[in-house]
């Protein structure tokens, strides 16, 4: 099986470890792709031969015309577009935009899910994927660890509701903080998410998402159509 | 009767409580023992399951499985909290002094079976094959 975590931080941007250290801890817990995230100051693409990188710019703004207008600028570079959750309006907004690949951490800084039944009709239908990120467990504990659980909880039961993609990432700053996809889906599990689905949010939902974009960005591959060679 | 410390005698394989045994292997920058792993592996399963949970997932750290040198070893726990506690050594980050994390290499319904597949030991009957 291949797992491909798609939110991971390297010394480029935030993170603490370079590429070449995130790829041989990434290589030991068997992952097959690891999404290297840039914001969108930053343009440095990478690549290895030893695992698939995947390209992701995050777009992270206050405003609603910032974030579309940052979407428009990356769109035709990125393999994969991400923003930056935790308002509710910016939340709202990446779920009505089909240009969004995945909305992170809806509820960052919040207290409450920052998702309701409107963002997850709303992503079902523009293909845009929720996010459930495990590094917002690993860093807290106790009181704040279970309100998290509980926001989590809250998103996974929208999600599978309204027949949303959901993806599970490590979000990982550090090396230290890579997980197999196999653990992350265990904690998906028990808040609530069937097994099967929860290994294929860190298996095929990432991989499919992430060969779309790339055919679409060759050119082989249009809305509701695809290029077929001879 | 029989003289000295009596014990309950061992349960039939119907009533006793079905077992699975989790193998993993620690990936941190120095070396673990047996004891600070096992300290850091059950602070983990009571701040994320809790007591009640804990007791019911009767995790067992299998000391002369724990291998120092590989940085492997087996934890036996209930064959319906297997997911509790994948979960529970998912969110271990740091082992005593040093950062580490946990994989888990898989699980199996015996011990045999784990020392088979996963901890690299034979028994005779493969010397046949």
């Amino acid at each position: 099986m291949t797992f491909y975590d798609l939110h991971t931080n390297t010394n480029d941007t935030i993170g603490e470890d370079s590429i070449e250290d995130m790829i041989s801890v990434a290589k030991k817990m068997a992952l097959s792709g690891l999404g290297v995230v840039r914001f969108d100051k930053v343009s440095k693409k990478l690549h290895s031969d030893e695992i698939d990188i995947v390209d992701c710019v995050m777009i992270r703004a206050e405003i609603v015309d910032e974030v579309n207008r940052l979407i428009q600028r990356f769109r035709n570079d990125a393999d994969v577009i991400m923003v930056y959750g935790g308002n509710y309006d910016i939340n709202r907004a990446a779920c009505e935009n089909s240009m969004v690949d995945i909305l992170c951490h809806p509820e960052l800084g919040r207290n409450d899910s920052g998702l309701d039944h409107i963002c997850a009709r709303a992503a079902h239908e523009n293909n845009v994927a929720i996010e459930i990120n495990f590094r917002e467990i690993l860093e807290l504990s106790r009181r704040h660890r279970a309100s998290v659980l509980g926001y989590l909880r809250r998103n996974i039961m929208l999600c599978s509701k309204f027949d949303t993609k959901m993806v599970l990432v490590s979000s990982s700053i550090s090396k230290w903080d890579l997980r197999t996809g196999r653990e992350l889906a265990a904690v998906a599990n028990l808040l609530g998410m069937d097994l099967g689905k929860a290994i294929e949010c860190a298996s095929t939902v990432p991989e499919n998402i992430v060969k779309t974009n790339r055919e679409k960005l060759a050119g082989k591959k249009y809305d509701g159509a695809s290029l077929v060679e001879e | 009767m029989e003289k000295g410390i009596s014990i309950p005698k061992t349960l039939p394989p119907s009533l006793r409580t079905k077992g699975r045994y989790i193998v993993f292997e620690i990936v941190s920058e120095m070396r673990l023992s047996y004891s600070d792993f096992s300290a850091a592996m059950w602070n983990s399963l009571l701040d994320f399951i809790g007591e009640l949970g804990a007791s019911e997932a009767r995790c067992w750290l299998i000391k002369n499985l724990y291998d120092e040198k590989a940085q492997r070893g087996v934890i036996k726990c209930s064959h319906d909290k297997v997911e509790h506690v994948r979960a529970a050594l998912a969110l271990l980050h740091t082992i005593g002094d040093t950062r580490a994390t946990v994989r888990i290499l898989g699980v199996t319904g015996t011990i045999k079976s784990a020392q088979n597949k996963y901890l690299g030991m034979k028994d005779l009957r493969s010397f046949g094959e």
